[in-house]
């Protein structure tokens, strides 16, 4: 190992190794509710449009009908953007994710 | 940086930086979930992400997902998996430790509390390495029956069953048609293929699926997905080793 961290549990297996790819929470929450048609901007400091973060959104009220996905979270420069197409209002639960 | 520790792996990628203050997530304990009204209904804290997987090869072709009909947790119905091992996603600084008088505990500014904790490495049992993401807006596939969708290849010298899928924001629908409607179904989801080493991330709408009228549209979503490779230290990990 020339530089880098490992951990091991404790029964010997290497849990992270020199090459891991490692996930770290950066925030969490709900919205209020967005109404149909309408967005929500949440701010995370140092968020970019990247694959080294993910956000990943759920709402709290889907309608039941072949609607209730009709959402979009788009990631920006310093903040996450989540529209509301599902026909009804909903807050969303969030959870950022950092991989990079 | 003024003090502190930063740790990068081979990538370059970030591991820890007690200046970003970010904890570690890792995978939470392995539930099996026989049922539709078990999963993650029973030991899901209600708020943690939920990572999942076929509970066995004899799934392939089965579809993961959350069919959140209404809000509520279950399998989808015909075509996804009847029996899943799934996991939380869990922070550890939101999960109240005690770490040992030994090993690596890194703190964020604040003080030696559990809540600033970034990384208890004697607390860590398991793992869950992020293997492949992106988004929900594939326009490749064969359309018809088999719709469109991304491939993720596993890694045929690793244990597939240590691969779990980001399930919390997917969906699947089944519709079967009763009463003379069309029937469909609707994929933001995944389908593992375990017979060719395959995860399939699926985004299409389907109408009559099971005839030879099968049609097909993309229903692109920008939102993430994302794949785990999970590594069990202290627990005996159920895999298909």
């Amino acid at each position: 190992m020339a530089y880098g961290l490992e951990v091991y549990a404790a029964n010997g297996t290497k849990i992270i190794s020199v090459s891991s790819r490692v996930s770290r929470s950066v925030a969490s929450g709900t919205t209020s509710s967005i109404n149909n048609g309408a967005y929500i901007d949440v701010a995370i400091t140092d968020l970019t449009a990247n694959d080294d973060w993910q956000v990943f959104v759920s709402a709290t009220s889907p309608p039941q009908n072949i609607n209730s996905k009709f959402q979009d979270c788009t990631r920006h420069s310093g903040y996450f953007r989540i529209t509301n197409n599902m026909g009804v209002a909903s807050a969303f639960d969030y959870v950022v994710v950092r991989t990079g | 940086m003024a003090f502190g520790i930063q740790i990068y792996n081979t990538a370059g990628e970030t591991v820890i930086d007690t200046e970003r203050g970010e904890s570690l997530l890792y995978a939470g304990t392995a539930y099996t979930a026989t049922a539709n009204s078990t999963y993650p209904k029973n030991n899901w804290t209600g708020s943690k992400l939920i990572l999942a997987r076929p509970a066995s090869t004899g799934y392939t072709g089965k579809t993961i997902s959350r069919y959140s009909w209404g809000g509520k947790w279950a399998l989808a119905q015909t075509g996804a998996a009847a029996a899943l091992v799934w996991r939380e996603l869990r922070a550890q600084n939101e999960d109240q430790l005690t770490p040992a008088n030994y090993g690596l505990v890194i703190y964020k500014s604040g003080g030696a509390s559990s809540s600033n904790i970034l990384l208890s490495a004697t607390d860590l049992d398991a793992t869950a390495e992020l293997v492949a993401t992106g988004k929900f807006n594939s326009t490749s596939g064969p359309g018809g029956a088999g719709g469109y969708y991304q491939e993720f290849s596993m890694d045929g010298s690793l244990d597939p069953g240590r691969y779990y899928v980001l399930a919390t924001n997917t969906q699947s629908q089944y519709a079967p048609g009763v009463r003379g409607s069309t029937p469909y179904e609707l994929h933001l989801d995944y389908r593992f293929d375990y017979t060719n080493g395959k995860i399939l991330i699926q985004n299409y709408f389907v109408t009559n699926p099971t005839s030879s009228s099968a049609t097909s549209n993309v229903e692109s979503r920008s939102f993430d997905w994302a794949i785990f490779y999970v590594i069990n230290g202290g627990t005996l990990d159920n895999n298909f080793s």
